[in-house]
């Protein structure tokens, strides 16, 4: 199997059909990025769809020298933060626990735990939320968060270990509150 | 280890080196709030790690598939236009060393005649762009129109009609995103008098958000002082939402900071 560098090298020069291999092998990891940022299938449907639309309209700025994942997170960063900028609407805004019931009806068959730690992500910032998903639930490398953080490899364990802190303060909150 | 809690997570995942991993063990032996910490983060890396994978519906496969389709097809016909610009260009080898003056000007007679003759073919096939747009855009898809309307990215001179068929979809396409695409493709010609004015035009007409806040940045980005005053009328106007005349305000404010 091709390398996914060697693949959008490919596609970089415009070999583009070869995208649908990395869209195979992406989309759902892109999505769930997405979904567990906004919590909204069809926006996250959308801007899975933009960040493919990114990587050909930006095909050529991939030379091969850096690693595909980390490039590709970046633009899906990129892509968020695009959209909420644009709309002005954050979810921690605008959703209250208490609503969560109302908003995800699709959830009504997850257990306490899995609803719980949704809220729970739910009421995290940003910035920690993103760091999450992209280590624990995505299972990115440390290495390659720093590369999509533009960091290094020691801030990103830090904020891991702080966000993962945090949903634990709010997870407790929501077990008592039920 | 200066900071043990901070270690925690690479205790649970197991990467400390065996003298980290000792002095951890042995802080956790003595630290009972550091043990109940590793407790909790242990818990909840466990409820993290069991979290289930959200599939998306077939719309996202199928959506990215017609997108593919779509830009092989829009690779492939710009391919054919390079082929056909390529075998049709005259030869352009010119030996001036031997001439006499008459071939001098016979030379130079024969240039004027290609760039004539070039420029007369760009503008027909400018000509028939501005009407290939024109068709697209009535396409009823929306994902058409976009792509009708990113055609245009690639123009480096538009003429006229392009122009119009833009500003056209930008006040009257009945998709926000549409009218966006078009904001974004007319932003790369705002030094047609033209485009500047459709944009101050425009601001009165937009009503969804994204598209306002996108015409007040490119106004307040290229300093255009006509826009001031309906940007003024729109903080005024209560169809808009409080964070668009936040970005007005905020663009008055660069307009008239210089």
């Amino acid at each position: 199997m091709q390398k996914d560098e060697q693949v959008m090298m490919d596609v970089a020069s415009g070999d583009i059909g070869k995208l649908s291999i990395l869209f195979e092998k992406y989309h759902v990891r892109l999505y769930n990025f997405f979904y567990k940022m906004n919590y909204n299938q069809p926006l996250s449907e959308d801007l899975t769809q933009n960040v493919f639309e990114r990587i050909i309209k930006y095909k050529s700025s991939f030379d091969g020298s850096n690693a595909f994942i980390p490039w590709m997170f970046r633009i899906a960063r990129n892509v968020n933060a695009d959209h909420f900028k644009s709309v002005k609407i954050k979810i921690s805004d605008n959703v209250e626990v208490q609503q969560l019931d109302k908003v995800e009806e699709s959830y009504d068959n997850l257990s306490d735990q899995k609803y719980l730690l949704k809220c729970a992500m739910s009421k995290l910032s940003d910035d920690y939320r993103e760091v999450l998903l992209m280590t624990r639930f995505q299972g990115l490398k440390y290495s390659e968060v720093a590369d999509v953080l533009q960091c290094t490899e020691s801030n990103v364990k830090i904020r891991v270990y702080r966000a993962i802190k945090a949903l634990r303060k709010e997870y407790s909150k929501l077990e008592t509150a039920n | 280890m200066e900071n043990y809690s901070e270690r925690l997570i690479d205790y649970i995942d197991q990467t400390l080196s065996s003298e980290e991993l000792i002095a951890i063990e042995v802080e956790l032996d003595r630290n009972p709030e550091l043990a109940s910490e590793l407790q909790g983060l242990k818990l909840m890396m466990g409820i993290i790690s069991e979290d289930i994978v959200a599939l998306p519906s077939d719309n996202l496969q199928s959506k990215f598939d017609k997108f593919l389709t779509s830009e092989i097809e829009e690779q492939k016909a710009k391919e054919k236009i390079r082929n056909q610009d390529t075998s049709s260009t005259p030869a352009k080898t010119f030996n001036l060393s031997s001439l006499y003056k008459y071939a001098v000007a016979a030379a130079v007679l024969l240039l004027v005649g290609v760039l004539v003759g070039r420029l007369y073919t760009q503008d027909k096939q400018m000509d028939k762009l501005s009407e290939d747009l024109y068709a697209m855009l009535e396409e009823k898809s929306t994902s058409q129109r976009i792509k009708a309307v990113n055609m245009s990215h690639d123009l480096e001179e538009p003429n006229h009609g392009i122009l119009d068929a833009l500003i056209k979809t930008m006040n009257t396409d009945k998709s926000s995103n549409v009218r966006l695409a078009a904001v974004t493709a007319l932003e790369k010609f705002t030094t047609y008098d033209k485009v500047k004015n459709a944009f101050i035009n425009s601001l009165g007409m937009q009503e969804d958000p994204t598209v306002t806040i996108a015409l007040i940045n490119i106004l307040a980005s290229i300093k255009e002082q006509n826009a001031i005053e309906p940007l003024e009328q729109l903080l005024n106007d209560e169809k808009h939402m409080q964070f668009v005349k936040d970005e007005a305000q905020v663009g008055i404010f660069k307009l008239t900071s210089i």
